[in-house]
């Protein structure tokens, strides 16, 4: 197994189409690098978290886990390492699998726990909801005519045929004002390092959706933005705590906590540093930042003065 | 998983994974030079596949929660 993995691809797969060549490559590599699978679903389970509903996480997980069982089961008797590499491949289906059903069949199922945009939207449900979620699960996997299953974001080597009910649907999906778009460009503009227009975009989209699950999502990655980037705690504070505070959206929790308890640091408010690192912890035991809040709560514990013996 | 990674490491993959952060990004956030960046989640992604690869329960702990 080579060390390098294609890290430029990964990016530019996460952030929109490969060509059919740069997708090849990028496939070939991911079936055989279960590292850069888990770095993909990570990335998927974020997307969906931060487009879902939780309905649609908990729905999404069920089907998962059954197809994953089904493939596993078919799987396990055989032990070659031919075998084993298959189980992998079947591994990465199951998660392809597992997006598309997010995307059009589990949804039409349960038209009122789609994402408001596409809930005006849902008829003909399987059409449109590919047009409709295309701009937004930007890697949705679906079964081609081919039998093959896109797992990655592909463009398409010709122009798509639309329908026309599909095609009537397209608006609602590309509306340049609404949440799915603002949020896409204030990502956008904060990886390209505008730090000025994505803050813009972000509060813009604050103020134009409250409660959507892009603007709750926002809260954190703005809050890191002001962290990270233009160095303003105040600011960044707002943010998380406006995450922590909302109802609803709770997969990125952890990260709000942090950002915090970060946050609480630089401005130099250390009881409130120390209980947010405790907080994190007693939240996540195993968190990944409990090296550093650990440390951080350290630092910031008082202790009793040591007694000096007499002598 | 990701708890088991070092602190460093598994906080840069969160937030490109997560978060979608570029390496130049990830640079800034966590005042590192680019190459040690690169260099975190290259360690990272070598310790996950280790851990994946020997570990049985791999699609178990994909998929902790029971049906």
């Amino acid at each position: 197994m080579s060390a390098e993995h294609p890290e430029e691809l990964l990016e530019r797969a996460r952030r929109g189409p490969l060509s059919a060549a740069e997708l090849r490559l990028l496939r070939a590599h991911v079936a055989e690098c279960v590292a850069c699978r888990f770095e993909l679903q990570l990335f998927e389970d974020g997307r969906v978290a931060g487009t879902a509903r939780p309905a649609d996480e908990l729905l999404a997980a069920r089907i998962r886990r059954s197809t994953m069982r089904r493939l596993v089961a078919r799987s396990l008797p055989t032990v070659s390492r031919a075998a084993a590499r298959r189980r992998r491949m079947l591994w990465l289906i199951a998660a392809a699998l597992s997006v598309a059903a997010l995307a059009t069949g589990a949804l039409v199922k349960r038209p009122n726990v789609l994402p408001e945009p596409l809930r005006d939207a849902a008829q003909p449900a399987r059409r449109m909801l590919r047009s409709a979620w295309e701009p937004r699960l930007e890697r949705s996997a679906r079964p081609t005519t081919d039998g093959e299953t896109r797992t990655l974001h592909e463009r398409p080597e010709e122009p798509q045929r639309v329908s026309q009910n599909a095609a009537r649907a397209a608006p609602a999906a590309a509306d340049p004002g609404s949440a799915a778009e603002l949020f896409s460009r204030a990502n956008r503009a904060r990886r390209e390092g505008s730090a000025r227009e994505a803050i813009a975009l972000y509060r813009e989209l604050q103020r134009s959706f409250p409660g959507r699950a892009e603007e709750r999502v926002s809260r954190v990655t703005l809050g890191r933005l002001f962290l990270d980037r233009t160095g303003d705690p105040r600011a960044a504070l707002a943010q998380f705590e406006g995450y922590l505070g909302s109802s609803g959206h709770s997969a990125l929790r952890q990260e709000a906590l942090v950002g915090r308890a970060l946050a609480l640091g630089r401005l130099g408010r250390g009881r409130e540093e120390l209980a947010a690192w405790n907080a994190l912890l007693a939240a996540y035991p195993r968190t990944s930042y409990r090296e550093r809040a650990r440390a951080r709560i350290e630092e910031l514990t008082p202790h009793a003065p040591e007694r000096v013996s007499p002598r | 998983m990701l708890a088991d990674l070092p602190s460093a490491q598994a906080e840069a993959l969160v937030l490109r994974s997560v978060l979608g952060y570029s390496f130049e990004e990830l640079a800034a956030a966590t005042g590192s030079p680019v190459n040690t960046v690169r260099s975190r989640i290259r360690l990272a992604k070598e310790a996950l596949r280790r851990r994946i690869e020997t570990d049985a329960r791999f699609f178990e702990l994909l998929e902790p929660e029971a049906s």
